[in-house]
């Protein structure tokens, strides 16, 4: 019988020394499932240190500071709410526990460059076959839930995976609680809101642990104070995790900045959106030539696992494990090396030595014109004769985005707390504060394009014309 | 589950000091437990069990036989009290310390009266913050071990307050468990240091096995408690034991952490615990004389001479009076305690206990609805339980507030065994 030391200590370079103790050292055992630690070979911001060199970190140590955080909110609100909580609704030991596993294992699922992966291969996935495919049960519904999110039950619910080995070693229904947890369902309903929203432990650790790999000033706020103000407070007859009102307007002002400041210096930063465009332009390339029955490399026998999900083909758990950035890598290295096909083949060189598109230096509103006058297809036809290659389409990159600091949807919702009597203090929306109601108008980035550097001149021309 | 091979070497080689018998006995419960029961130890457990017990034996053929609930690893036994219980230093497998009783009378009904005694306080179990953490688990066989938090510290008679700073503290902090206690008309019946610990900045009330109702003390009854801390009527005789003898023996408590010495004793003076019928008589004798015709020597005059603080020594000389009519009720010690020592008292804002009505209350209103049983971990569900066994046995008045624990009840269903 395995006992569990009293304590485990981790240190982290932006939290310091991270202690767990009694049943939150159990983090440490899980922590070596192998599911978890693929996403020691998962980068937290993907192609982002190609910009940023030092910002190499992986998704384990961002997961893991998220499940530190998590305790430390769970510790927060169970100390505060036992003035005015009944013991049952009070977060405790195992609660604080079940939260910061729910945070370790919230981007079990992500695929190779994450958001990449997610926007360039599995857009737009076919969920019920997925699920199936998945091994996941036909309930609840699945519809909502982003590909990363789906992969990440099936991981959890799986019988078969380390991880769920190692939480049911623990406890019998601890794999299914943890899962239920990350969707939303747990018996204590106002916890998992800690595990996504507009202030959650997820965006907590990772504005600071981004800004402090990239090497940035941006996306610094004050962790500290943000925990000591939160608490539990009463809203529709419901109970929900929030900040004292007299003191929070600042520092979730300052921590909603800090994001946003960080999204628009670093995450979306041009080069590294051309980059990432290009890797999903690269891979677009394979999906189409698989969809037309041929494969990108001589040997139809390598990348199995790359092939059937190139191809939209849904694929089992075992082999979503085998997916991470380095075996990305490895493939993007084979097709610049070994392809038959020049447009696989040449943007594969191009992003491993680099050479990355260049944003065309023109107004955001005249690419807005032109396309919606005449369309992308004259833009491709320029590119495509600047290149010397078959098919402009994938020598162009769009980047549309848009940014959303307080979200309108209540789910999501940072909420405000009156002062607590006997019972829960009053709860209401941060986003209709006279303080921070500003924050909430949905935020337009400019729109942009990225292309070869050979073709800018003509590109800008044309545009202009 | 085999234990180490150099763990196993090491009992055997404690074993050969040990007559044969013990020895064969020893040999034959471990490898039942390991082989035949399959109830397996940690290498922790055993070498904590060897540390302090390899020279008894006896005891550590106990502690292999022993089925403790499957949460948890018993470390050491750590004392008997009376006939009526054990009490084994343990460790939750979560790694939390704990304290496991085992109450040790021959049926299973008799176990469980006695427990069902030590759970009366706890009708708010684990909610009150000066009154210690409780749980009751099983084990495989069905018999109820009471679990309590293992506090870091635990006072003593030669525990000193060092200042009426640290005395507050300790007179308030116990003064709330005794207004919570006397509220639900239970009296604890058993203040002393040894029952009084201090975990994360309070102190907290321990050990209920005394502790009932007030009419099931009478007069006639064999006064219980130590007799350190045990009121002048007690003493005496003239009245069982009631909240004013609790109000006493806090006080007395207090008194000994400022002046060095329990109200009717002197410093230094040998207070017998366990001793013979005839020892113990002759030193009740003795302090129920002092009781009687030097109570001013002993207690006003030492509380003038030792307690500066003008508001701490008007309030010991009130809970300490004589007699148990004028001394203040443990509402009053409290209400006393928060005017006249405020500026030393660390929880002030922090004790107020949750209402039982407010809780139902919040309970109906925000657990999920439907079954419980189906969304609640087995721990939560146990402490649910534990909660509402403790609403029930506050015999609650309103017809909305049964209501509601009626409803809870049904959907957390029957115990299982």
């Amino acid at each position: 019988m395995a006992v569990r030391g009293s304590v485990q200590r981790v240190q982290d370079a932006v939290h310091g020394l991270m202690e767990f103790r009694g049943l939150e050292a159990s983090l440490i055992e899980v922590m070596s499932a192998k599911e978890l630690q693929r996403l020691r070979r998962i980068r937290q911001l993907g192609l982002v240190h190609l910009v940023f060199p030092s910002a190499e970190h992986s998704r384990l140590v961002h997961s893991l500071g998220a499940a530190h955080v998590a305790l430390r909110f769970a510790r927060r609100l169970e100390h505060v709410s036992q003035d005015f909580l009944a013991f049952p609704l009070r977060p405790d030991e195992e609660t604080r526990r079940d939260l910061a596993l729910a945070a370790l294992c919230h981007d079990l699922g992500h695929g190779p460059l994450s958001h990449v992966w997610e926007q360039e291969v599995v857009r737009n996935f076919d969920v019920p076959a997925w699920v199936e495919k998945l091994g996941l049960p036909s309930r609840p519904n699945w519809g909502e839930k982003k590909w990363h999110e789906l992969v990440g039950q099936a991981i959890l619910l799986n019988p078969e995976t380390d991880i769920h080995r190692s939480l049911k070693g623990q406890e019998e229904d601890l794999p299914s609680r943890i899962a239920g947890m990350l969707r939303g369902a747990y018996h204590l309903e106002y916890l998992p809101a800690l595990l996504s929203g507009d202030v959650d432990v997820d965006r907590c650790d990772y504005v600071l642990r981004d800004a402090n790999a990239a090497g940035v000033q941006y996306g610094r706020y004050d962790l500290d104070w943000l925990i000591s103000i939160s608490t539990i407070g009463s809203r529709n007859d419901q109970l929900v995790v929030g900040f004292d009102e007299r003191k929070a307007p600042r520092i979730i002002e300052q921590f909603l900045v800090a994001r946003r400041a960080l999204y628009d210096t670093v995450f979306w930063h041009r080069t590294a959106r051309s980059a990432e465009g290009m890797v999903g332009v690269l891979l677009q390339r394979v999906g189409d030539l698989l969809r037309e029955g041929s494969w990108v490399l001589a040997d139809n026998s390598e990348f199995g696992v790359y092939r059937a999900a190139l191809s939209g083909t849904p694929i089992s758990v075992d082999q979503v494990l085998q997916l991470d950035d380095y075996s990305l890598w490895v493939l993007i290295m084979a097709i610049a090396e070994r392809s038959d096909d020049p447009i696989a083949a040449d943007l594969a060189k191009r992003i491993v030595s680099r050479d990355l598109f260049k944003s065309v230096p023109i107004e955001p509103k005249a690419i807005q014109d032109f396309t919606g006058r005449r369309g992308r297809a004259p833009l491709e036809e320029l590119v495509a004769d600047c290149c010397g290659v078959e098919d402009g389409a994938y020598y162009l990159v769009f980047d549309q985005r848009e940014f959303e600091t307080l979200s309108k949807d209540d789910a999501n919702a940072v909420y405000l707390v009156g002062e607590a009597g006997d019972s829960p203090g009053e709860a209401t929306l941060a986003r209709d504060h006279h303080e921070l109601e500003q924050l909430g108008a949905p935020h337009q980035l400019e729109p942009a394009l990225y292309a070869p550097v050979e073709a800018i001149e003509k590109l800008v021309e044309v545009l202009r014309s | 589950m085999a234990l180490d091979p150099s763990l196993l070497n090491e009992i055997r080689t404690k074993m050969t000091a040990w007559d044969p018998k013990q020895r064969t006995a020893v040999e034959h419960a471990l490898d039942h437990r390991l082989e035949v029961e399959k109830r397996a130890m940690s290498e922790d457990e055993v070498a904590s069990l060897l540390r302090v017990h390899g020279d008894e034996p006896d005891t550590l053929l106990e502690l292999i036989k022993l089925k403790a609930p499957e949460e948890f690893e018993v470390l050491c036994r750590m004392s008997q009290i009376g006939s009526q219980k054990v009490v084994y230093d343990a460790r939750w497998k979560n790694g939390r310390p704990v304290v496991l009783k085992r109450f040790i009378e021959e049926s299973v009904q008799a176990q469980g009266h006695l427990l069902e005694r030590e759970l009366q306080p706890h009708p708010l179990r684990m909610t009150h913050p000066h009154i210690i953490e409780t749980h009751v688990f099983r084990n495989e066989d069905g018999e109820k071990f009471l679990v309590e938090k293992k506090l870091p510290d635990v006072l003593d008679d030669g525990w000193r307050a060092g200042g009426v700073a640290e005395a507050s503290n300790l007179l308030f902090d116990i003064a709330l468990a005794l207004q919570y206690l006397h509220g639900r008309d239970l009296v604890h019946g058993d203040i002393k240091p040894d029952n009084l610990g201090f975990d994360e900045e309070r102190y907290v009330l321990l050990d209920f096995g005394v502790c009932r109702k007030q009419a099931q003390f009478d007069a006639g009854a064999t006064a219980t408690g130590s007799l350190r801390t045990r009121a002048p009527e007690l003493l005496i005789g003239s009245t069982g034991h009631g909240f004013a003898s609790d109000v006493f023996a806090l006080g007395a408590v207090v008194f000994n952490s400022l002046v060095g010495a329990f109200p009717l004793f002197n410093p230094g003076e040998d207070i017998p615990r366990v001793s013979t019928l005839e020892e113990r008589r002759e030193k009740e004798n003795e302090i129920s004389s002092r009781a009687k015709d030097a109570y001013g020597h002993y207690v006003t005059e030492r509380l003038q001479a030792h307690v500066e603080h003008e508001g701490m020594r008007k309030l010991l000389s009130r809970m300490l009076a004589a007699n148990p009519v004028e001394r203040p009720t443990a509402n009053e010690v409290v209400s006393k305690a928060h005017s006249a020592l405020v500026a030393f008292i660390r929880t002030v804002g922090k004790h107020e206990s949750i209402s039982i009505e407010e809780q139902l209350s919040q309970l109906d209103a925000y657990l999920p609805e439907g079954d419980l049983k189906s969304v609640l971990s087995k721990r939560r569900l146990m402490a649910l339980r534990s909660t509402l066994e403790g609403f029930r046995a506050s015999e609650l008045e309103g017809e909305r507030e049964k209501e509601i624990l009626a409803g809870l009840e049904r959907r957390i269903g029957e115990e299982s065994a």
